[in-house]
């Protein structure tokens, strides 16, 4: 990944906040820089709610950024226009969590597939059809569910269906938020094939948000892994088995439930209570619940630092990473 | 074993005039105990669950079999009888959990309708109750919650109230329909951790749809695994994820991709 890596999407110190009843603040992504590579898989990883879906959606400019900026191939686009934002959705698609929304109860799947060759291709009924038939059966389902309505399908088809619309138009980036939450492992395993075929054909960048931890090791290049809104450690993703050091990244690969693990060991919970994206404290965002937690992290908040190559950390007590 | 608190018998179930999507499936689900079915996409787990309430998507009819609940088959119950039984002896979580949800009402209003639907108590004490149950799913901002209309929430935060809600019942049969799925890890550790307890404390019995293994491997007693709407195996979970007999099952096993740990070099 050294040589001539270009960046295809550049995010500068970038904030999402809500405004709630009583003039209340809710910062649901805070001053995240990131670069994503091209052809890179980028996958975010960290606790529900922590901001993962609304940073893919405002990387995708479903959502407006509060502040900083966002570079999409050089280009600024965090302060498009709804009617600039056309050309730019055939470049970036997004892939929800929830396949169940996606869809409209009375459109039929083949319509649903159809739009985008119709809408952006400017082609006819009958060529859209054509090249939906081929789009489903790239993700192995037959012809026959393009005159099913949306309630016919299990959630499983659904989401296939929602993955091969999003390919239709071959973007240059492509989110996935939990795409393969709704699946069973093996239809996952085709999915992740599908996403990898996909990969090398096209070099198609993706930021995959997960939860599933084994599965970002094994299909992505790099993870950042985010708490409340920040990022608190970026690495190959490869190492996250045995350089991840932040103390939340930890808990996390504590918590995974092996299929072989022993069944009677205790379950590990996370002590504490996840804070509130509402009123943050100007430490750091974890300090509540980390075992390593010291007078200077609740004081101030950690930067996001290099501690070696390709691994950041934002932790008072790593910064130097004396890990050895 | 336990006493049978459900036993499916021979079910077949059918929409319109389409392949069956469940075809004779039997066993039985003893009382106190947690079982899990997992399996293929579309392989009918979710209409097979949604059957027992009475509550399939449309088109979906029960062709032939027996549900029985307390001795009592449920496949002849009138929707009034079913209605009765539906929050207050067996409560579900859907899948799409979140979308059950109506999105033009705030959280609050709804958890305490839901809650007073089936209990007679005062709306603050619902609330109250709500607020609790919501804590104990790792909402603390549990307040915020439920002043909140569903699309304020991430998707895990919309799965947890779904969660929250079908457990504030204390029903005897919980059926949860895949209700890990948008959790992170550490989160879905302590759902988990809270289904235990559900079971534990108030004897409980949970039939859940997952497709996490892991999960699966951990909480359940029982395991039972579908494929193409038919049940492949069943089992003592020992059993099915230690010695699986059959090849899908085998093949579910090993596409689970498992997390690498520990120091390299
Ligand atoms: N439209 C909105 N109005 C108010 N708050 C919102 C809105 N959208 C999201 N939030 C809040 O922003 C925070 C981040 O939500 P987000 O959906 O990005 O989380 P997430 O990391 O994707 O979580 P999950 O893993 O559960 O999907 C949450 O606390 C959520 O309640
Ligand atoms: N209302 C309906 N009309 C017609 N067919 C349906 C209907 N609902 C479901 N089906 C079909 O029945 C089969 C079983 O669906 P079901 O939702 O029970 O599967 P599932 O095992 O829950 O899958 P998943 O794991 O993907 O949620 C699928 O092939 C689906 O397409
Ligand atoms: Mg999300
Ligand atoms: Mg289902």
């Amino acid at each position: 990944m050294d040589k001539q890596v270009k960046t295809i999407l550049k995010l500068e110190s970038v904030s999402k906040q809500y405004r709630l009843e009583k003039n209340q603040n809710l910062i649901a992504v805070n001053e995240v820089s990131l670069n994503l590579y091209q052809g890179e898989r980028l996958a975010i990883v960290g606790e529900s709610g922590c901001g993962k879906s609304t940073l893919g959606k405002l990387v995708t400019c479903i959502e407006k950024v509060s502040d900083g900026k966002i570079y999409f191939k050089g280009k600024d686009i965090s302060k498009l226009q709804r009617g600039q934002l056309r050309e730019l959705r055939q470049e970036l698609q997004i892939i929800f969590q929830d396949p169940f929304n996606v869809f409209s109860p009375r459109m039929k799947i083949g319509a649903f597939l159809n739009e985008p060759f119709i809408n952006y291709k400017k082609m006819n009924k009958n060529t859209a059809r054509e090249e939906s038939k081929r789009m489903l059966e790239a993700v192995e389902l037959d012809q026959s569910y393009l005159d099913k309505f949306p309630h016919q399908l299990s959630g499983g088809e659904l989401q296939r269906v929602v993955i091969a619309r999003a390919m239709a138009l071959n973007p240059s980036l492509i989110v996935c938020d939990e795409v393969t939450s709704a699946l069973d492992v093996s239809i996952q395993k085709q999915i992740i094939e599908l996403l990898t075929k996909i990969h090398q054909e096209t070099g198609m960048t993706n930021l995959f948000i997960s939860h599933d931890l084994a599965l970002v090791q094994s299909f992505c290049d790099r993870v950042v892994v985010m708490y409340l809104g920040n990022i608190v450690e970026v690495m190959k993703s490869d190492e996250l088995g045995h350089t991840a050091h932040h103390p939340y990244t930890q808990e996390l690969l504590n918590s995974v439930f092996s299929v072989h693990g022993d069944r009677k060991k205790e379950i590990n919970v996370l002590f504490g209570e996840p804070p509130s994206p509402m009123n943050r404290s100007g430490g750091c965002p974890f300090v509540k619940r980390c075992v390593m937690a010291c007078e200077k992290c609740l004081l101030k908040m950690p930067e996001l630092k290099k501690c070696k190559d390709n691994h950041l950390i934002a932790c008072h007590r790593l910064e130097k990473c004396e890990i050895k | 074993m336990n006493e049978k608190l459900l036993e499916i018998k021979n079910l077949t179930i059918r929409y319109h005039n389409q392949k069956t999507a469940v075809e004779d499936v039997s066993f039985n689900v003893p009382q106190q105990s947690i079982v899990a079915i997992v399996g293929e996409s579309g392989s009918g787990k979710s209409t097979l669950i949604r059957s027992i309430i009475g509550l399939m998507t449309s088109g979906g009819t029960i062709e032939s079999g027996e549900i029985w609940f307390q001795e009592k088959n449920l496949v002849t119950y009138s929707n009034q009888e079913m209605h009765e039984i539906r929050g207050n002896k067996i409560s579900m979580i859907f899948q799409d959990g979140g979308s059950y949800l109506d999105s033009k009402k705030k959280i609050g209003y709804q958890f305490v309708e839901t809650i007073r639907s089936h209990l007679k108590i005062s709306k603050i004490a619902a609330r109250e109750k709500a607020i609790e149950m919501l804590k104990q799913l790792c909402l603390c901002d549990a307040e915020r919650v439920m002043n909140a209309y569903p699309f304020m929430l991430s998707g895990g935060m919309c799965q947890r109230v779904a969660i929250a809600m079908g457990m504030t019942m204390n029903p005897q049969l919980l059926l949860a329909d895949e209700p890990t799925s948008a959790l992170d890890v550490t989160i879905q550790a302590q759902v988990v951790r809270q289904m235990a307890e559900l079971r534990n404390d108030y004897g409980t019995t949970i039939l859940l749809v997952t497709h996490n293994m892991g999960v699966a491997a951990y909480l359940a007693d029982y395991v039972v695994v579908m494929k193409a709407g038919q049940l492949v195996e069943w089992g003592a979970c020992d059993q099915i994820i230690d010695h699986p007999q059959d090849p899908y099952t085998r093949q579910l096993l090993s596409a689970v991709p498992e997390l690498k740990v520990g120091c390299v070099g």
